[in-house]
């Protein structure tokens, strides 16, 4: 069988994943009574309406032509990824300053030029705004480096 | 021979430890009293900015600062019932530089309500002293046919299961409070948790539930108003800004108390002098006059103890509130 | 009557008007409109960091330069909505939608002065409607109860839907899929954690910030650097910047619809709980069905960004009142402002007006005041923000992420706040790829909480009996018009389909 709309076939598909994934989480929880519902109620039922709803899209989407689906974009979502993830990971452990460091180099490599020399540039630039503005301007309590 | 070698080490050992040692351990506490603090201090306080808990600490945190001669700098780490922000401030490195504002929420509540809480109250904790306590207050909406904590309770009595009160959410104070009066009067009064005190405040307020045990701060201004009609007190003594108003212990049941203690913790081990230098400036400062006012515009009133004192005060707590939490059957998880 | 009001706001202008006091609002608005505009930083976050300026000055000036600050931010968010795609709260959402499209083309000035002038339009209608109904409209606030909440939150939600350009069933997906991200965090009525897989980071439930700032900024972030292969040259514009001010045209087109903004943000403001994010992107949908040109919507359309901005801002002048008089506190930014009112030892509620009518009716003359001032300071800067567009796209970006980060972290200084950025960032990134709009969501996580809270409450109080949510008139009003609207949305999308077998978009 031939997907006629990609984006709405897929869009389904995940739309009936979270749907399932939802009942699923919510069989922890006390499902209680209509008129006395318990936590599990509302999120069981709204989980089995994207369930409906999602498989409805992904079985509309093979009878309807429809538009495919781009190719994802891996090395900037990485890259972004990873820079949030030195950020996170950094601004506790080796400090404000080296993590907006590591954030901003890694950042700047996901597009497709990358100069050194202008990076670090800019990112010098960019550290000195955020301290001056963050730490200093308004005195937010994160440590600068690792050993302060 | 090696025997004596053995002994000679030993000896020779335990005097080149206790010759270093011990002046180096006295040396360093000396030193660390004289030289506290090093760097500014980190005053946790596990609620968002803002909040009635942050506001007190900011007041503080900056007389402090001025008394310690370092900054001291407001660190909210806000979420979870004050856990997070607690659990941070005892895995912190005990050197001084870092405290935590501690309150009845993240020292006795928590700890006693949540299914689990990654630290202890007593055992993670160096209390030093409370600077602040906030009372609560009973109040109902005037509509409802009881001008006195004796004719509510009877009111409630006469209908079991049909009135309502509001809280500030699940496990909060304002819950504990109205479930220890359900249980020492022996009403059913059906519990409707709000999202925090301003909710609360205004589901009384529209008559949208008939009771509310709220803190003082949320609720005196209304009350102060006539728009909500306070029948007791929640304190051991009348409160001085609604002297008429009787407390729940006069009122017929003796021993009632419910109030909000927010007080100073360090992290378990940090050194005594530094604890002790802590303790002189924060009763200073919490005693003085004008925090005493400033205090007071916050619904809340000066009270200090000793770390012995409050120890004691959260055990005791933690027993007390346990109690309730456990025939509440309210488990956080 | 009259000549109460004339003499309040006498005394209010008075109280307002010293320079002193005008320093506080100008500088509030300043540094306000400086945070505010930095992407990634909304207003809530702007606001709980400047917080402590205000700490050492006396009430009256404390307060005047909060409500600054507040405006600052706020509109200081509306411009990095239009600028680059980033919401600063929920209601500016809605003003990406259109305002980022007209940046796209090159129309940002015009979006930015249209937000501006709209919000000083919408201020001062705001302005005169507190000052003449104020007090007793906070009544309407409180005949709300749990059943009346529910009702609207389903009316609202279904008003949502109004916002898609896309196919409604996927809409409706996205909104369902909005109320689902709600509930992660602690059950207020069970106290137990729903979808936290064990985190206490999740226990509170994920800010709005986390998950604006992955969906729409972390996304479209991803979808440039794939889109525009040449880097070098700059990027969110495709076309060249044309005027800085909205033309005669533009201006003709939004009056309408500022008028009929800030209508709409009187009405729903006064109500605790989403009533900036409702009255914004109804007077969208609003605008959308009256439009005879609905599909021009969601492409750059000035009035996508006139209402929503209008009604945003008179809805907050309106908010004001209910946090003043009642002590209730409209979401998160106004808990702040709550806060710092108690700070300076002013306990809100009834008596406020009495007690201390310098302080009330000087705060309502600058709220006036605050308004003119954000026009007076922005509109010469629309020319600034315009000139950032023009940085390189390869050094925006990172600042964008840096910035970013920082707001993300600094809301609860919590690096899961960042991680969870991330994986919205990613979904943001899938929606984008697979045309799902992700607007309705966000709307849907903000207000579906509140949904089921007053649901399950109302069932709570009412002993089980579903019937309160139609013998209570207000509720049955809403009631009644979510049907309406359910009627009006599914008629004409059937009547569509049957006249063109094939519709090239279902536009409602």
């Amino acid at each position: 069988m031939k997907i006629k709309n990609q984006e709405d076939f897929w869009a389904g598909m995940m739309f009936a994943s979270f749907g399932a994934l939802a009942i699923w989480l919510s069989t922890d929880y006390p499902m209680g009574t209509a008129s006395r519902m318990g936590p599990g109620y509302f999120p069981t039922w709204l989980g089995g309406i994207m369930l409906l709803l999602g498989a409805i899209v992904a079985v509309m989407a093979l009878k309807t032509e429809g538009p495919k689906v781009t190719p994802f974009a891996w090395k900037p979502m990485i890259m972004l990824s990873v820079g949030f993830l030195a950020f996170g990971w950094g601004v506790d452990h080796i400090g404000f300053i080296p993590a907006l460091f590591l954030l901003s180099v890694i950042t700047a490599a996901a597009g497709q030029t990358f100069k050194i020399v202008e990076v670090l540039i800019m990112t010098v630039v960019l550290i000195a705004g955020a301290v001056g503005i963050f730490i200093y301007g308004i005195e937010l309590p994160f440590p600068l480096f690792w050993w302060r | 021979m090696r025997i004596n070698n053995k002994i000679a080490g030993v000896v020779a050992g335990s005097l080149l430890v206790a010759a270093g040692v011990i002046p180096a351990s006295g040396f360093a506490q000396t030193s660390i009293a004289q030289t506290y603090p090093t760097k500014p201090v980190r005053l946790i306080v596990a609620f968002p900015a803002g909040g009635s808990t942050d506001i007190i600490a900011r007041l503080v945190a900056q007389r402090l600062g001025e008394k310690l001669g370092q900054q001291v700098i407001v660190d909210n780490r806000g979420g979870a019932g004050g856990t997070i922000g607690t659990e941070i401030a005892a895995k912190a490195t005990p050197d001084g530089h870092t405290l935590t504002m501690g309150t009845t929420s993240t020292h006795v509540i928590a700890p006693a309500a949540y299914a689990k809480v990654n630290y202890d109250p007593v055992k993670d904790f160096e209390p030093i002293t409370l600077v602040a306590s906030t009372p609560y207050l009973l109040v109902l909406h005037p509509g409802v046919k009881a001008n006195n904590l004796k004719e509510f309770v009877a009111l409630a009595k006469s209908q079991p299961g049909k009135l309502n009160y509001a809280s500030a959410g699940t496990g909060s104070t304002t819950q504990l409070a109205m479930e220890m009066l359900n249980r020492a009067a022996g009403m059913d009064i059906v519990h409707i948790p709000y999202g925090g005190n301003g909710p609360a405040g205004a589901a009384a307020l529209g008559g949208q539930v008939q009771a509310l045990f709220g803190s003082m701060p949320a609720v005196l201004p209304h009350a102060q108003a006539g728009r909500l009609r306070p029948i007791a007190v929640g304190t051991s003594k009348r409160s001085p800004a609604l002297p008429n108003v009787p407390t729940v212990a006069e009122s017929g049941y003796p021993g009632f108390e419910v109030s909000l203690w927010l007080g100073f913790f360090a992290p378990k081990g940090t050194p005594k002098p530094v604890l002790t230098r802590l303790q002189t400036e924060l009763t200073a400062i919490a005693n003085s006059p004008e925090m005493g006012a400033q205090f007071e515009k916050n619904g809340a009133s000066s009270l200090t103890n000793t770390p012995a004192e409050m120890m004691a005060l959260m055990k005791s707590e933690l027993d007390k509130y346990g109690k309730v939490i456990k025939a509440a059957g309210i488990v956080l998880k | 009557m009259e000549t109460d009001i004339i003499s309040n706001l006498a005394l209010g202008f008075s109280t307002a008007v010293s320079p002193i006091n005008l320093f506080y609002c100008f500088i509030g608005v300043l540094v306000g409109t400086l945070i505010g505009v930095l992407p990634g930083i909304g207003p809530v976050a702007a606001v709980a960091m400047l917080l402590p300026l205000t700490f050492n000055l006396d009430a009256v000036g404390a307060i005047i330069m909060l409500s600054g600050i507040y405006y600052g931010t706020q509109y200081g968010g509306s411009t990095t909505a239009i600028l680059v795609n980033l919401p600063g709260e929920s209601a500016s959402v809605v003003t990406c939608m259109d305002g980022y499209a007209m940046a796209r083309q090159g129309r940002a000035g015009p979006a930015l002065a249209i937000a501006a002038i709209g919000s000083f339009f919408a201020g001062t209608v705001g302005t005169i409607l507190v000052a003449l109904v104020g007090p007793p409209l906070a009544e309407i606030a409180l005949k709300f109860g749990a059943p009346e909440y529910f009702s609207l939150m389903v009316m609202a939600l279904i008003a949502a839907a109004v916002l898609a350009h896309g196919g409604m069933l996927k809409t409706i997906c996205m909104i369902v899929l909005g109320l689902l991200v709600g509930i992660v965090g602690t059950d207020v009525n069970s106290g137990m954690s729903r979808f936290t897989f064990g985190a206490s980071g999740l226990a509170d439930g994920l800010s709005f910030v986390v998950v604006a700032m992955g969906l729409f900024g972390f996304a479209e972030i991803l979808s440039n650097l794939q889109d525009k292969a040449d880097t070098a040259s700059r990027d969110i514009l495709n076309q060249k910047i044309t005027g800085l001010m909205p033309t005669a045209k533009d201006m003709k087109d939004s009056f309408g619809a500022i008028l009929r903004g800030t209508a709409i943000g009187a009405f729903f403001g006064t109500l605790p709980g989403g009533g900036p994010t409702i009255s914004a992107f109804s007077a969208y949908a609003v605008e959308k069905k009256l439009a005879k040109n609905p599909e021009n919507f969601g492409k750059g359309d000035i009035r996508g960004v006139a209402a929503p901005e209008s009604a945003n801002n008179s809805a907050v002048q309106c908010a004001f009142i209910t946090t003043l008089t009642l002590g209730i506190p409209h979401g998160a930014t106004m808990a702040l402002l709550l806060g710092a009112l108690t700070i300076q030892g002013i306990a809100p509620g009834p008596q406020v007006m009495t007690q201390r009518p310098d302080l009330f009716w000087g705060l309502i003359a600058s709220m006036w005041i605050g308004n003119a001032m954000l026009v007076i300071l922005n509109l010469p800067l629309v020319g600034l923000w315009i000139k950032l567009l023009k940085v390189p796209y390869r050094f925006l970006y990172p600042a964008i992420m840096v910035f970013m980060a920082i707001g993300v972290y600094s809301v609860n200084n919590l690096d899961l706040d960042i991680y969870m950025t991330i994986l919205f960032g990613v979904l943001g990134y899938i929606f984008m790829k697979l045309k799902c709009e992700p607007a309705p969501l966000i709307l849907a996580f903000v207000l579906g909480p509140l949904m089921e809270e007053n649901l399950r409450r109302a069932l709570l109080i009412s002993r089980g009996d579903p019937t309160v949510f139609i013998t209570r008139p207000i509720s049955a009003a809403f009631l009644v018009a979510t049907a309406l609207l359910l009627a009006f949305m599914i008629v004409p999308s059937f009547r569509k389909k049957r006249e063109e077998a094939v519709a090239e978009s279902a536009v409602l």
